[in-house]
């Protein structure tokens, strides 16, 4: 790097919001990115893809595992991500499924204003 | 995302992107019901997330790993693990293109990483490395350093960024000395490019549908920007600890 300046920033921590005590639920501590090939009555059928060790795998998820609220949304091809961890309050070792949705995938101007006409947006920037 | 070893030094335990100059934001705006309007999360979803305030000034909401904090001048998106770095990226890059509706070429994108080392000796020590002893003597007798600022301006191809980077000790008590900020601070100017533009035509028809697409193309391109961004930024912060605070 060049034209480096070195100097006391007290300021710098100023505005640092540090986590609230009830901020999280969950502490992650392994990942697998998965897509779901089927939804079974007791389990989801999915594929598996662990990052850190470069491995797929197809698995069978309990489907107690995953949220009331989420189970909505299962269907053949749904994204998710499965985390184990620890459950922050009760420091119980644990499994948690995430939802996940891919970014926008915007190439082309039809492709930005179909986004701004699918996403209510005028309710962002509304004063009051 | 890398984490540094844990055993030999620090441990990543928050990532932060917080977002400013977007434009002035409404709180309230901002509740739970946003992250289903937005597509960011599903509307049963958005019934479960957890409230922890909402008032005029404040909306500060979470999910169980990801939190959501919106005051008049910024949003902040916080999570506790490194491996939800990309859930954090994907929700960045839709909230930069559904807030972006002005097509304003600036904006601050700013990234904060929180590490904890195991001991706390080490980083004060480790810290005060990066003083320069002659700049005190005679003056103050053994200084420490608590934190360092540099700042760099780096012209890219397709836009101009200027970033202030700092490490500091956190100075909260609860934090024991053990805890190592590394912040980011980003200003993106879309339009600033190395290539000097020809004179603008504003006052044609042509002109302006010119103008337009050149401002579209480069919304289309903000994904790329961001993720080139964040990785420097990673790669940074990764390498400063490596090297300034582990043992290896």
């Amino acid at each position: 790097m060049s034209d480096i300046q070195i100097c006391d920033v007290q300021t710098v921590s100023r505005d640092v919001n540090h986590p609230h005590d009830d901020e999280f639920k969950f502490l992650p501590k392994f990942k697998w990115e998965g897509v779901v090939l089927a939804v079974m009555e007791s389990t989801i059928l999915g594929k598996v893809y662990d990052k850190s060790n470069d491995i797929t795998s197809e698995v069978e998820i309990d489907i107690d595992i995953v949220a009331n609220h989420q189970r909505y949304y299962l269907k053949e091809g749904t994204l998710f991500n499965l985390y184990s961890g620890v459950e922050i309050k009760s420091g119980k070792e644990s499994l948690l499924f995430e939802l996940r949705k891919e970014p926008f995938h915007i190439t082309s101007f039809d492709d930005l204003i179909d986004m701004y006409s699918n996403l209510d947006i005028s309710k962002n920037i509304k004063s009051t | 995302m890398n984490t540094p070893n844990s055993q030999e030094g620090p441990v990543e335990t928050i990532l932060e992107f917080v977002f400013y100059s977007l434009f002035p934001f409404t709180p309230k705006n901002f509740e739970p019901s946003w992250l289903f309007r937005n597509e960011i999360l599903h509307s049963r979803e958005v019934k479960e997330v957890n409230i922890i305030r909402i008032n005029e000034a404040e909306v500060f909401y979470s999910t169980d790993i990801i939190s959501f904090n919106i005051t008049y001048d910024s949003m902040s998106i916080k999570t506790n693990s490194s491996l939800a770095y990309e859930s954090l990226l994907t929700i960045s890059k839709r909230i930069v293109n559904v807030l972006r509706t002005d097509l304003k070429p600036e904006f601050n994108f700013n990234i904060r990483y929180h590490f904890r080392h195991p001991l706390q000796q080490k980083v004060t020590r480790n810290m005060t490395k990066l003083l320069i002893d002659s700049f005190w003597n005679g003056i103050i007798d053994n200084p420490l350093l608590r934190g360092a600022s540099i700042s760099k301006s780096v012209q890219k191809k397709e836009f101009l960024w200027n970033s202030d980077i700092n490490i500091s000790i956190c100075r909260r008590p609860s934090a024991k000395g053990q805890l190592i900020h590394v912040f980011f601070n980003n200003f993106l100017d879309l339009d600033e490019t190395p290539i000097k533009r020809k004179e603008k035509d504003e006052t044609s028809i042509k002109g302006k549908e010119k103008d337009l697409k050149r401002t579209i193309g480069k919304f289309i391109r903000l994904d790329n920007d961001l993720s080139n961004v964040l990785n420097r930024c990673e790669e940074i912060a990764i390498k400063l600890t490596n090297t300034y605070f582990s043992d290896k």
